[in-house]
């Protein structure tokens, strides 16, 4: 969980290479949060369920979660916000 | 009732004292119906409660700081430091909790006795209108202590006023005073605790209370029948009636400081706006509706947690028979007693959802519409996608912190 331009973000590797989301969950705004267990990403608040596309699984919210570019320069992993 | 001679007569040579001292007067010994019995005390001690809180927020306000920096560091040294802080506190929050409890009370017993019915519909319409200003200065006061807790479910409850068409993300940027709840908020928040909520209270209050002495209380006789109130079995305001609220006021004064001993007020975290913990729940009296929402999309969820009050609002101009008596208004009771079962079984279903309890032995995890999933003796939570609210979760101690 990274901080970009003030917004909790979300960084993961995934086989494909890095992926950033917004960790504000579309449904009413609380943190998501990796779950490695379970492998997904949910939201401790009405139990919504985003895969690693962040599209939603289950649960309440109504769109998927915004999805921040991400770049690597010599080795540091940057988020692009616009 | 007199005055002492020497001031009464320094009165006297300035005001028309006699108006004043007959006023006072009628209205000390009026004439109350036959039916007033306890139940007709819960208005009062929702005064009293309203009272307690001026006084104990005032008291709050001295050492509290509305800033993110220092609002939590503040009630901490209220709770800790301070003399007797955290007595303050506690009669503030339980007194928050038992007035809402009270007020609700007050309407049942209006309500099951027919009291709202011509002529007193504005009386009633004021008195949801009070109804509505009591719960909405918990949900302002909620967030002050700007504790995990609080953020979180202002976070949810002002996402919420989101989805209205049209005018939904204008009310939210207002609420919130940007993006995200922050410090804005919290000043937004404070200044309608302290200043715009408390007036708009008292203002209707003393309507509520001026229509109700003008009009006198309501007996159990039909609409457009209400006899004078016959002076020889009627109850005088003082001193039966007010001793009778005496009694009451002790023994809610008994209720509110054991409340405040055995379950003190907890602080809890300091808000981390990155951190979402879990188990956010709303205080209990918004619990019935954060279960509905969860049945609905978030608009017709919104519509249809508007139809209680609104139905509140109107029902004196819905229900329109003449008769007061229960016994004798059968749809409307049932209504009534429908409508509070449904209240107290969302209630109960938003207590329990997306919590882990053991019955018998057995463990069950109950996902977020509250239906119970049996656990394996020992084991996690199976990640079960199809009950949505699959997750382990010691039970609801984070709910209802003030």
């Amino acid at each position: 969980m990274v901080a970009v331009s003030g917004h909790p973000v979300l960084v993961f590797r995934t086989p494909q290479g890095f992926r950033a989301f917004s960790a504000i969950c579309s449904h009413l705004g609380c943190i998501v949060a990796w779950n490695e267990a379970h492998h997904d990403i949910e939201c401790p608040c009405h139990a919504g369920v985003f895969d690693t596309n962040g599209k939603v699984v289950s649960g309440p919210p109504p769109r998927p979660l915004s999805e921040y570019s991400v770049v690597v320069v010599n080795g540091e992993v940057m988020v692009k916000t616009a | 009732m007199s005055l002492p001679p020497k001031i009464r007569r320094w009165l006297a040579e300035r005001y028309d004292i006699d108006v004043a001292e007959k006023f006072v007067d009628g209205q000390l010994h009026k004439p109350l119906p036959q039916e007033t019995g306890f139940w007709h005390t819960f208005g009062s001690l929702s005064l009293y409660l309203f009272l307690n809180q001026v006084v104990t927020g005032i008291l709050l306000m001295i050492y509290y700081r509305p800033t993110t920096n220092t609002a939590f560091e503040s009630i901490r040294f209220i709770m800790t430091k301070a003399e007797f802080g955290w007595l303050i506190r506690g009669l503030h929050a339980w007194g928050a909790t038992l007035m809402i409890l009270c007020v609700l009370v007050h309407m049942m017993r209006t309500y099951f006795m027919g009291a709202y019915k011509k002529p007193r519909e504005l009386t009633w319409v004021l008195g949801v209108l009070i109804f509505g200003c009591t719960v909405t200065f918990g949900f302002t006061g909620y967030l002050l202590p700007w504790n995990q807790l609080s953020y979180w479910a202002t976070t949810v409850g002002t996402e919420i006023s989101g989805a209205i068409p049209v005018v939904g993300n204008y009310i939210k940027l207002l609420l919130r005073g940007g993006e995200g709840v922050s410090g804005e908020t919290l000043a937004r928040f404070y200044v309608l605790h302290v200043v715009v909520l408390p007036w708009v209270l008292t203002t209707l209050i003393v309507t509520h209370l001026f229509l109700m002495r003008v009009q006198g209380l309501a007996t159990m006789e039909r609409v457009g029948e209400e006899k004078p109130t016959d002076k020889k079995h009627a109850v005088p305001f003082f001193p039966d009636h007010v001793l009778k609220e005496g009694v009451v006021f002790c023994a809610l004064i008994g209720v509110l400081v054991t409340l405040i001993v055995l379950w003190p007020v907890e602080l809890g975290v300091k808000a981390d706006p990155f951190v979402t913990p879990e188990g956010i729940k709303p205080e209990w009296y918004f619990l019935p509706t954060y279960q509905l929402l969860k049945y609905f999309p978030k608009l017709l969820g919104i519509f249809v947690s508007l139809i209680p009050p609104l139905l509140l609002l109107l029902w004196p101009f819905l229900d329109r028979g003449r008769e007061r008596h229960p016994k004798k208004r059968p749809v409307a009771v049932t209504i009534g007693i429908l409508g509070l079962f449904l209240a107290i079984l969302f209630g109960v279903l938003g207590h329990f959802s997306e919590t882990t309890i053991t019955w018998h032995e057995q463990r069950y995890q109950l996902d977020m519409y509250a239906v119970p999933h049996r656990l394996p003796a020992g084991g996690e939570a199976a990640p079960n996608r199809a009950t949505k609210g699959a997750k382990s979760r010691e039970s609801n101690s984070q709910s209802a912190n003030h």
